[in-house]
């Protein structure tokens, strides 16, 4: 009887635990309408100096996001506002940061400005500068951060071995649309 | 003449009703999310931090602009203003690294971008009556420590110990709050 409870007992905080790794993103209402991220770039250059490495992190997040869920458009656009770019800030705290406005009725976000931290030491690393730039293009399709799990949401993962969507990232993504509408 | 007057109002409260629903489906928000480095436990806040020092905060001394120019660092930005808030800290003990008896910390505090402000999600207020034991890196083009990661700072209060500026949603606030003083200390110090 003891060993029936206690069999019981597993199977329970297994599935509790399954659950947690399966539904571990967080979803928000404020999205980029119709999943279609319309975005310039910003300057990566001033003079004989340039930054070109984090424009190339911005460019494959733009395909990485499509790749691993095809509903997803990104559409460049020089009369848009929406800028992708880079910022400055001596500290290893920030890989990057994300201003955004959006309507607080349709949760649609209609201005953003996308950041790398040039100043971040880590940042040279190609896939640390790659990881950053999928977890902001996460946050404009309406996922938010997360403090666990193989996701690039997970603001403890590590930046060179997680630098692209995962599965947890795409359902976030799919549940987002599905909550709120596109 | 009173169907005229019923008319009107009817008219007019239709116009309330519609601007009502205009207005608010033109609300909106501006918000600024970061990337930041996060740690899960202690251990591997010791890991990570250059220096780990206690000790008591004292009053701002005045704020910095962390936002730096894109291509020269020594240049304070001329697009954005990101307030760090400067405070001198008198060092009790040092647990790693090493750091002379006062230091200048600088705490992040608001982002202002397009002229819209907002407070760092992880800013706490700074009780300067409690010990505090802090995980810091050194900026030395500026000669200020900073928060490499959050959580960085751990209030002391006699025995017991908190995390300071954990946003509500964290899982790393479980893995330290009801620790004691004795426990932190066993896996700070070397
Ligand atoms: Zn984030």
């Amino acid at each position: 009887m003891k060993s029936i409870i206690k069999k019981v007992v597993c199977l329970l905080v297994a599935i509790v635990l399954c659950d947690q790794t399966v539904y571990a993103y967080s979803s928000v209402k404020a999205r980029v309408a119709n999943k279609t991220i319309t975005y310039k770039f910003g300057s990566f250059t001033e003079g004989i100096v340039n930054k070109w490495y984090l424009k190339y992190a911005w460019q494959n997040a733009l395909s990485d996001w499509p790749n691993a869920y095809s509903r997803i458009t990104v559409v460049q656009s020089s009369s848009t506002s929406n800028t992708l770019g880079m910022m400055n800030e001596s500290s290893s705290y920030l890989y990057g940061s994300t201003e955004m406005d959006f309507y607080l009725t349709s949760g649609h976000i209609y201005y953003f400005f996308g950041k790398l931290n040039v100043g971040n030491p880590d940042i040279t690393n190609t896939n640390v500068a790659r990881s950053a730039a999928n977890h902001e293009l996460g946050h404009l399709l309406g996922i938010a951060d997360l403090n666990s799990g193989n996701a690039i949401m997970n603001v403890n993962r590590n930046r060179s071995s997680i630098y692209v969507p995962q599965t947890d990232d795409v359902n976030g993504v799919i549940a987002t649309y599905t909550t709120w509408g596109n | 003449m009173k169907k005229i007057c019923n008319c009107l109002i009817i008219i007019l409260v239709a116009v309330g009703i519609i601007c009502g629903i205009v207005s608010a489906g033109n609300k909106t928000r501006h918000v600024v999310i970061n990337d930041y480095a996060a740690c899960t436990d202690l251990k591997q806040m010791h890991e990570r931090a250059q220096f780990i020092v206690e000790g008591y905060f004292m009053p701002s001394t005045g704020t910095w602009n962390m936002a730096r120019d894109d291509f020269d660092t020594s240049k304070e930005s001329q697009k954005y203003y990101t307030e760090g808030l400067l405070y001198p800290f008198n060092v009790e003990s040092v647990f790693k690294g090493s750091v002379p008896d006062t230091i200048t910390i600088i705490q992040r505090h608001t982002d202002n971008y397009s002229g819209k402000t907002t407070v760092d999600d992880n800013y706490f207020d700074i009780d300067f009556y409690k010990k505090y034991i802090v995980f810091l890196y050194y900026n030395e083009e500026f000669d200020h420590y900073y928060a490499g990661f959050v959580p960085w700072a751990i209030k002391v209060e006699n025995e017991v110990v908190y995390l300071e500026g954990v946003n509500e949603k964290s899982i790393i606030e479980d893995t330290i709050t009801g620790n004691n003083y004795q426990a932190v200390l066993n896996v700070i110090c070397p």
